[in-house]
């Protein structure tokens, strides 16, 4: 997908779900599947308990699909 | 057939005497057999564990598994399940969490754990398999052996562990995932303990593919959408179970919390000090956040730091209140929420566990027991008593080793017709609701449930008769099956009606799917297995989802009986049948024994078991075995 404007975050509204790494996964890779672990952005327990560290890779387009599957409005994109 | 979208296609075997580690396929017609999560463990179960093997004899297996659609973007489907011989009853034990979900990413849908490690071990299911040493983690609580565990395999892993109450073999000891979710009821965590295995940690880089990823898609984004419109999502994400709270103090929809150990229904007027408005209190509650399971937009899970009390993460945030609130009688946020961290840490069910103490306590007050038996502790309703028992019981201490032994075992130890005031059925605690308050679902499914246990069933008694039909239909019953459930004896048939939404609940947990998304929405059977057929590419209608569901039921039932299960076991605590219940300034008659009787009847018949005795004919167990 085309990249659009940088995907802003507030990791500390993560509740750990991984829909977005789920998402990127399924939506960015040819062979449709679901794994976190392609994912280009990445959910982390952080060292506190209950909090969770986000990141992209240096790869992500930006494309937003993790935007649009986040229901805890840690991601944005203008 | 070739391999099906949505599983991982393989079951891992790991024995701990040998060190051996293999994998078999999963074979298609086993998945569509039984489905996949709870119900392919129960038929692995059947057929791994040789009958009357001790619980926790290297003998015994633990059945770990996923369900078809876990690890995908169906929403809430980040369930997964231990499945073994429970300790408690020596009936088929099983616990779901919402943590474990990721084993999928592994390559494996069901892990099957048997034999027994010379010494302290715990399990990396990664890319690799690895049975790693444990020693230096054995004795710790179940918190500091997650953070160990991440210490050194990575964050990334997600971390099933037991405390010191698995490892001393307690009956109701449970198994702890990333420190806030449980594998809680009948007593997994023994198990593990009983083979030497300290915890299971699971993370890979394994994809999940699906049959038909475009109408996978339609379906998954569909049910997300239903479930993110829900009128009150915001209010159930906010509070998570505590949203039922101020009902269950009413007493509906399920019946009446049980207070002090069912002498009493834990009302308006003794439970006053749970304003569920004080989760959101600052003065009480300094942090306050959402957790979710895997792949759950929801996040009814919390984490949260309570004011001179406990910084925890928990699942159901309801059942410290409901537990150690109810049947303990304490008073007092902090103080639940005390109890409940010291049960995660030292592993152990909070329900089986409260109940248990209660029952202590009542016989202290009784004078049935007194301090010769309790190693000199005055027992009575009071937070610090309920936590040194709580510390007693997970390290076989003192009077706690008796107790230790579960609600079957611990009464007969102590004689004096202590079972009288143990409240379970089948073992496990009945915390949740008196069923002299208030005949429901729920109770009627704790009695005749494989497991003792039930979270299962929607609750539709006391509804009415158009909303029960709707929702049946919903659930794919019609025709004769339908007569049968709305022709009585009274408004409904309770067996009946309890056998089908058993089976409709089933279907979904074997699925991987949590149960409040078809408590919330009634979801259509026939749209889940449009789902089903979507990720797996075999095509099956709602009524294939409710019959696969019913073996899980008659292979559980199997187990069972093949370790003398008989009828005698489908009841409830004598209580109820024998004594009246104040609840409310008003005196509710026992429980009518005849009506028990014949809804349980009524149950087998629906089941198609023998109405007396509720075996499995030996043709159908043929045709569950092949």
């Amino acid at each position: 997908m085309a990249r659009t404007a940088e995907i802003s975050m507030a990791a500390e509204h993560c509740s750990g779900c991984l829909r977005c790494a789920l998402a990127c996964s399924f939506f960015t890779s040819p062979e449709e599947a679901f794994n976190p672990s392609q994912s280009k952005i990445q959910v982390t327990p952080g060292p506190e308990d209950g909090q969770f560290e986000v990141t992209l890779t240096e790869d992500c387009t930006h494309c937003g699909i993790c935007v649009h599957y986040c229901e805890f409005g840690v991601l944005s994109q203008d | 057939m070739d391999k099906l979208g949505g599983y991982a296609g393989n079951i891992l075997k790991v024995d701990l005497t040998t060190g051996s580690i293999t994998s078999t396929p999963l074979s298609p017609e086993l998945a569509a057999k039984y489905l996949g999560g709870a119900g392919i463990n129960a038929w692995l179960a059947y057929d791994c564990i040789q009958p009357h093997t001790s619980a926790v004899s290297p003998g015994n297996a633990l059945v770990f598994g996923a369900g078809p659609l876990v690890g995908t973007l169906a929403p809430g489907a980040g369930r997964s399940n231990f499945t073994a011989k429970s300790p408690i009853a020596h009936f088929i034990g099983t616990s779901g969490s919402g943590h474990m979900g990721a084993l999928k990413f592994t390559g494996y849908d069901h892990v099957i754990v048997t034999g027994k490690a010379n010494s302290p071990v715990y399990l990396e299911i990664g890319d690799e398999v690895k049975i790693r040493e444990a020693g230096h983690i054995w004795g710790k609580d179940t918190w500091e052996a997650a953070d160990t565990i991440w210490g050194e395999l990575g964050r990334k892993y997600a971390v099933a562990a037991i405390g010191p109450a698995g490892e001393n073999l307690i009956k109701d000891a449970s198994v702890i995932t990333n420190k806030y979710s449980a594998f809680g009821t009948t007593g997994m965590g023994a198990v593990l303990g009983s083979k030497n295995l300290k915890a299971i940690a699971v993370c890979g880089s394994q994809g999940i593919s699906v049959a038909d990823p475009k109408r996978f898609m339609e379906l998954a984004n569909g049910l997300c959408k239903e479930i993110m419109d829900f009128p009150f999502i915001d209010y159930f994400r906010s509070l998570g179970t505590l949203t039922t709270l101020p009902d269950l103090i009413k007493g509906e929809p399920y019946g009446s919390i049980p207070y002090k150990n069912c002498q009493q229904v834990a009302d308006e007027e003794v439970m006053k000090g749970f304003d569920v408005n004080m989760f959101f209190d600052p003065k009480m509650m300094e942090e306050h956040g959402n957790i979710s399971c895997l792949g759950c937009p929801v996040g009814c899970k919390h984490f949260m730091r309570i004011k001179n009390g406990p910084a925890m993460g928990i699942s159901c945030a309801s059942a410290p209140v409901v537990c150690f609130g109810g049947i303990c009688g304490l008073d007092g946020w902090a103080e639940v929420y005390k109890c409940a961290e010291l049960c995660n840490r030292l592993g152990m069910c909070y329900g089986s566990v409260a109940c248990l103490i209660a029952m202590a306590i009542e016989l202290y007050q009784r004078g049935i027991i007194d301090k010769k038996d309790t190693g000199g502790l005055e027992l009575d309703w009071q937070p610090g008593v309920v936590q040194d028992l709580l510390q007693r019981i997970a390290h076989r201490k003192d009077f706690g080793n008796i107790l230790a032994d579960g609600l079957l075992e611990a009464p007969r130890r102590i004689g004096r017709g202590a079972d009288y005031y143990a409240m379970q059925y089948k073992g496990i605690g009945c915390s949740i609701s008196d069923a002299r308050s208030s005949w429901s679902l729920w109770s009627s499914s704790l009695l005749t449930n494989v497991t003792g246990q039930s979270h299962s069933p929607r609750e539709l008694y006391g509804q009415p008769r158009e909303v029960v039909e709707a929702t049946l239909r919903a659930m794919g019953i019609s025709g004769e099956d339908m007569e049968r459930v709305l022709s009585g004896p009274g408004e409904y048939n309770v067996g009946w009606l309890t056998r089908w939404t058993e089976d409709y609940v089933f279907a979904v947990e074997c699925f991987g799917v949590c149960t409040f998304y078809h408590q919330l929405l009634n979801i259509d059977i026939n749209t889940w297995a449009e789902i089903y057929s979507a990720a797996t590419g075999l095509q099956m209608d709602g009524a294939g989802l409710l019959k696969a569901a019913a073996r899980g039921f008659d292979i559980r039932k199997a187990f069972n009986i093949r370790e003398g299960g008989s009828r005698k076991d489908d009841t409830m605590p004598r209580r109820f049948l024998t004594e009246p219940l104040k609840a409310r300034g008003q005196m509710r008659p026992p429980y009518d024994s005849q009506k028990l009787d014949q809804m349980v009847t009524d149950y087998y018949e629906a089941r198609g078991w023998d109405p007396e005795e509720g075996t499995v004919s030996p043709e159908r167990l043929a045709e569950l075995i092949r």
